[in-house]
């Protein structure tokens, strides 16, 4: 169809990540080199402008990959980027783009949701930092990291998405150190990049084999769709442990799923460390946002979705997959339960979302994981949005505990923050939330039986209940109860934002609860419809051919419905309880907190009991001790101690005894030197020469 | 170009900075004999200086570069003329994939470093250039030369001038610091010397006539270096004449100079104590003359030595690497946590190279060329900060973001190359020596991305302490950042190194066919055997159906 349009073959998808990462590149020259002189509506225009081209491009390419019947796929080949070695072990990556269904679905709602985020920043400078540079310094990250997730996304090849995954793991270093002076931010920046490289070098790892693995089989290739094929070849090659393990062989496929889930955990690592505690700054705001909505948690969910043909066939690798995505799931919701930060809150929030799509994922359920990944950047983005709005009318204040009462100053916003928090939940029928929560509950009702898989349906069902009660209690803090400002008389200050910013999360809001149609599941369009419509998930139609979708568990339609109640029931109690401890009785919750802080000081002096103590600085031993082995062992032959210090003896006597008078200093002994020298070289020459 | 350079380029590149010192000695002496000055000015003479060194660049950059084609195996722009003939020492330049990027690396860094101490070497100055320039045309001479011996010299006089600029104008410790430099390479040196005696005497047993050319040239008397048969195994009384024996001696003085575990260290003093322009040569040429010389003359030479040795060789630098690492943490000095992180890029060259792959040989060629620019750039920047404070403690900075944005940018761009952050040259060449690292042993890589990790967030930690944080110390405050000429320097390297870093192929079409030269030189020496590695890639890694063997 584009193609018709625009005459020709429509290739544009390179337009898609490089016009935003073409904005970074003009904005960070002008940081470093000019002199800062583009002008903040200058700015603004080329970011939007930037992710607005590529948001089109995504489109256009969307409507020519649907209305392509020929091909499952559209591709852009620039040029070879990197080209090396014969034969079997010719490595060779192109500069090329990919878009098929799961690539297309995904950068649709990265440039998409990437474009509104960026025009609500536009709207709302306040939340982008306070320094002098910092509006420019935003949106040249802001562009950077979008751009490089949406490489990661379409990339051809391995060795591109390499490139992208660094890409977003540095952006998340650069937002998470945004306010550089603060120490604190500073050292949560460092571990966000050692984080990062841990996850590149997971990738790297799984990339490598996959290489030599594909190139031992004669067909080295580190495309995509090649490499799907490589490896569903390998299925039961076995991968030798080293032999000091002791444990033999282990699946080839198993190895590379690890290596895969660990990358991804890098990045969800990455998002937890990005958010500062309530005393901390959290500059800035949008940049944060995108990073749970967009970026890293959009690249986390996507690799192991687009990998999932290698979960499906390694047991132990999906198994842990999905335990650890329970666990996460689990542990981040209590954490969000917890926190003052309402930062905290919604990252906890996040990481748990992504600890279900990995649980999800783990349980071969990948349509479900990515129609949570789609409908995650919506009703989170509309909350994030909302949260934005009331940060900055409290003049950047982020502690729940300083906020209250500020629904009836904030009515539509307040619409805005119901119909985020009830997706979020999956409380709201017929929401996109609720479809996609839907689906993960009943494939965790369905897991496969044993000991692990038995405790991922309660633990889901538990992590409704937290998550609700956490975004619930966030609600309620925030915008009903006492006034708890810092000023009570600012309250009245604080007013519903300008149009554009409602209209953005007008269409976030639109998009949570109309985006359920693109995953209806089917047993629901068999209760309304009475089975007369066959493919009501059109997401798990359309992304039927790449992502690979274990065999489903054997789940008749009375056990589907019961898990699909249940999860309703518990996301129900989870809103309930946080109705009443905070507003139905409050001094409920002071005996909540009592009893507490009584079990922390009773365990907390049992602990203290146990407790290990370096004697001394644990690093500053460490480096006694290494500098002492340093010097003994190796940097200091002519010490008196160390095994070497046979040889730098012999070596001394030599300087003292022998070359103390032949290497005088005098020019005399220094000529006798080099003429004993020659000599012996022509003697040698002669010897040599036979005669 | 006119008729004298026209056939000649890679002469007049050579010996144009070494003949420019010359004629600036003879000048001065004329002058103080003659008219009884007290010679040319130090500003003349680096005036001069700065014009050859930045004539032989665009020489070699106009001259040389576009002559060469990349498509076409072998030598090119080949200049032979007899030297020693009776002794087999001919004068034999030429250039292919392999020496040419880090010739132009050599004619790059001269002037750039001249730049970066335009003002701050006043102490002897007509010395410091004159051994400047003679340091450029040795290090020139060691990547040109094909003839043994002819490269023998060059890396001695290599050598030697920098133990002048480390003893001159070095720090406190100079001296001891320079003595350390020369005794670890001289002896690294004097075994080479005796392996080249050697093969002098074997070529001439097998032939008949002296030669120590590597590869035989038309109107030569003897046969090339390549086409000797070396035995692998010698009996217990001749094993000097053994490929082992060879190989030990050649690979030793290229490891001292690389330098590898437990040979280095010389090289963390030497480093830190040599001032700002010898530091930045030493890391940016004179390291990589020791890959060099395993690359040129110790794999091709001796490939069944290497290849037996090789993984001794990589489990080394593997140790290496993370030995490397540890140090690296526990520095509080920046130039020296800067000579650790190219100990460890060292290691990755090293496991490349005896990867028994192409991809690794020319993995090892983009990582002398990666170090080269990262870790000079690293070093011009530890340069300009200690410049500015006096110091390079690291606990003495933090915050630095804030007085010096542009400083701190550039610092972390060179320390992403170091440490091979995709998008910078150092991702190339990691990449390709870690792919043949895997092909070589699954685990040997797994464990080479650990040790880069580690470093990677070793490093991380240090930038964090220098860079950013609050501003405590005082002094730190009022800090200027680097101005337009600095930055111009800082750049002129950064470029390439994203440069590579982003569209790596040209470089790798251009090196690839020599590396293949190479791989072709390996498997005609290589004794055909049925335990060979050779024969092992020949029944191909997954035939066995097992993978990661080989740990």
């Amino acid at each position: 169809m584009v193609s018709e349009l625009v005459g020709g073959d429509w290739s544009g998808l390179r337009l898609i990540p490089l016009a935003p990462l073409g904005v970074a590149l003009v904005l960070g020259f002008d940081l470093l080199f000019g002199r800062r002189s583009i002008s903040r509506t200058g700015i603004s225009v080329l970011a939007v402008a930037g992710l607005g081209a590529s948001l089109v491009a995504s489109i256009l390419s969307f409507a020519d990959l649907v209305s392509n019947e020929e091909t499952s796929a559209l591709t852009d080949r620039m040029f070879t980027w990197i080209g090396a070695g014969v034969g079997n072990s010719a490595l060779i990556g192109d500069l090329a783009f990919r878009f098929d269904p799961l690539s297309a679905s995904i950068s649709l709602v990265v440039s998409g949701v990437g474009f509104l985020w960026i025009v609500y920043a536009v709207r709302s400078p306040g939340l982008l930092g306070s320094g002098s540079s910092d509006r420019q310094r935003f949106y040249c990250i802001a562009s950077f990291q979008l751009g490089m997730t949406l490489v990661f996304v379409l990339a051809e090849n391995l060795l591109l998405m390499l490139i992208g995954f660094a890409g977003i793991g540095a952006g998340a270093y650069l937002f998470a150190g945004f306010t550089h002076a603060d120490a604190g931010r500073s050292q949560r920046g460092a571990w966000v990049l050692t984080l990062g490289r841990a996850g590149d070098f997971a990738l790297l790892v799984a990339t490598l084999l996959i290489f030599r693995a594909s190139g031992g089989a004669g067909t080295p290739s580190l495309g995509v769709e090649d490499v799907r094929a490589a490896l569903l070849g390998l299925s039961g090659v076995a991968f030798a442990l080293p032999v000091w393990t002791g444990l033999g062989e282990i699946d080839f496929l198993e190895v590379i799923g690890l290596c895969f889930f660990l990358a991804s955990a890098g990045l969800a690592g990455q998002l937890l460390l990005s958010v500062g505690g309530s005393k901390d700054s959290d500059e800035p705001f949008v940049g944060l946002a995108l990073m749970q909505t967009v970026t890293g948690f959009m690249a986390s969910g996507y690799l192991i979705v687009r990998f999932s043909f290698v979960f499906s066939a390694a047991p132990l690798a999906s198994g842990v997959l999905a335990v650890f995505g329970t666990a996460t799931a689990l542990v981040a919701a209590v954490f969000a339960c917890r926190s003052h930060s309402i930062g905290r809150v919604l990252m906890g929030s996040s990481l748990s979302q992504l600890g279900l799509i990995m649980m999800a994922s783990g349980l071969g359920a990948q349509t479900a994981a990515v129609f949570q990944l789609i409908s995650h950047s919506f009703f989170k983005s509309l909350l994030l949005m909302a949260v934005g709005v009331v940060i900055l009318a409290l003049k950047g204040e982020h502690d729940l505990r300083h906020m209250g009462n500020l629904g009836s100053r904030l009515t539509l916003t307040r619409i805005g923050f119901w119909v985020g928090a009830f997706s979020l939940a999956g409380g709201l029928p017929l929401t996109a939330g609720f479809f996609s929560l839907q689906q993960i509950v009943v494939a965790a009702a369905g897991a496969d039986p044993g000991f692990a898989y038995n405790l991922v349906y309660p633990a889901v069902l538990m992590t409704g209940v937290l998550t609700t009660f956490s975004v619930v209690r966030l609600i309620y803090l925030a915008l009903y109860g006492e006034n708890r400002l810092a000023s009570p008389l600012h309250r009245e200050e604080v007013e519903d934002p300008e149009s554009t910013i409602l209209w953005l999360m007008g269409i976030l809001a639109t998009l949570s609860i109309l985006g359920a149609v693109i995953g209806f599941p089917q047993f629901w369009a068999d209760f309304f419809f009475s089975g007369e419509i066959d493919d009501s998930n059109s997401l798990h139609y359309f992304l039927s051919g790449v992502v690979s979708t274990r065999a489903e568990a054997s789940l008749d339609i009375g056990q589907t419905w019961a898990a699909s109640g249940w999860a309703l029931v518990m996301t129900l109690l989870g809103g309930g309880v946080a109705v009443v401890v905070y507003a139905v009785k409050p001094a409920s919750l002071e005996a909540l907190a009592a009893f507490g802080r009584r079990q922390r000081m009773r365990w907390g002096t049992k602990m203290s009991r146990f407790e290990f103590r370096f004697p001394g600085d644990p690093k500053s031993r460490v480096e006694a001790t290494w500098s002492t082995l340093h010097v003994r062992i190796v940097a200091s032959p002519i010490s008196e101690t160390g095994p070497l210090s046979v040889s730098a003896g012999l070596l001394r006597y030599l300087a003292d005894r022998v070359l103390k008078r032949i290497q005088s200093g005098f020019i005399q002994h220094s000529l006798a030197l080099s003429l004993a020298g020659s000599l012996g070289l022509l003697v040698y020459f002669l010897w040599a020469g036979g005669i | 170009m006119g008729p004298y350079v026209e056939g000649h380029v890679l002469s007049w590149v050579l010996f144009i900075p070494g003949a420019t010192a010359l004629a600036l000695l003879a000048i001065g002496a004329v002058l103080r004999g003659v008219f009884g000055s007290s010679g040319l000015p130090g500003e003349v003479w680096r005036a001069m200086a700065l014009g050859s060194s930045s004539l032989t660049f665009l020489l070699f950059l106009t001259g040389a570069v576009p002559a060469f084609d990349p498509e076409k195996m072998g030598l090119q722009l080949v200049e032979y003329a007899d030297w020693l003939p009776g002794y087999g020492v001919q004068y034999f330049v030429a250039i292919d994939g392999i020496n040419m990027c880090l010739v132009l690396l050599a004619t790059l860094m001269v002037p750039l470093v001249l730049l970066a101490s335009w003002m701050h070497i006043q102490r002897s100055l007509r010395s410091f250039v004159f051994f400047l320039l003679v340091f450029e045309s040795a290090v020139l001479g060691v990547f040109l030369s094909f003839n043994v011996l002819l490269f023998h010299i060059f890396w001695q006089v290599a050598l030697v001038t920098m133990y002048f600029m480390i003893g001159i104008w070095g720090g406190k410790e100079r001296i001891f610091r320079a003595t350390k430099f020369l005794l670890h390479t001289g002896i690294g040196s004097v075994l080479m010397g005796v392996a080249i005696l050697v093969l002098f005497r074997l070529n001439l047993e097998a032939s008949g006539a002296p030669g120590l050319d590597l590869i035989a040239q038309p109107g030569s008397i003897a046969p090339g270096l390549l086409d000797l048969v070396i035995p692998v195994d010698s009996s217990a009384l001749t094993w000097w004449r053994g490929q082992t024996g060879l190989f030990i001696g050649f690979a030793l003085a290229f490891a001292v100079t690389l330098p590898i575990f437990p040979l280095h260290s010389w090289f963390p003093d030497a480093l830190a104590d040599a001032p700002t322009a010898g530091s930045a040569l030493m890391a940016a040429l004179l390291l990589q003359m020791g890959a060099y010389g395993l690359v040129r003359f110790a794999l091709p030479l001796f490939p069944d030595a290497a290849m037996g040795l090789a993984p001794i060789i990589q489990g080394v630098a593997l140790v290496s690497i993370a030995y490397a690492g540890v140090c690296a943490f526990f520095q509080q000095d920046l130039k020296r946590t800067v000579a650790y992180l190219a100990m460890v890029q060292a290691g990755f060259i090293v496991l490349g190279l005896f990867s028994d792959q192409e991809l690794g040989l020319v993995g090892g060629v983009v990582g002398m060329l990666s170090r080269g620019l990262s870790v000079a750039a690293l070093i011009l920047l530890v340069g300009m900060l200690e410049r500015r404070r006096q110091t390079r403690r690291i606990g003495e900075f933090g915050g630095l973001a804030a007085p010096m944005p542009v400083w701190v940018v550039f610092m972390g761009i060179s320390l992403m190359a170091a440490v091979g952050v995709p998008s910078t040259s150092g991702f190339v060449f990691e990449l390709l020596t870690l792919t043949a690292t895997f092909f070589s042993s699954a685990w040997m890589g797994i464990a080479a991305c650990l040790g880069g990790f580690g470093m990677a967030a070793c490093l991380y930690g240090m930038y964090r302490k220098v860079a950013f944080g609050p501003l405590i110390v005082e002094s730190n405050r009022g800090l200027m950042d680097i101005d337009w000429r600095e930055r111009t320097l800082v750049l002129a390297l950064l470029i390439p190194i994203l440069w590579i870093g982003l569209y790596p192929n040209p470089l790798l079409r251009r090196v690839e066919p020599s590396v293949l030269e190479v791989v072709r030189h390996m498997s005609e020496r290589q004794a055909p055997s049925p335990d060979s590695q050779a024969e092992l890639r020949a029944r191909g890694t997954l035939g066995q159906s097992t993978l990661g063997e080989g740990f």
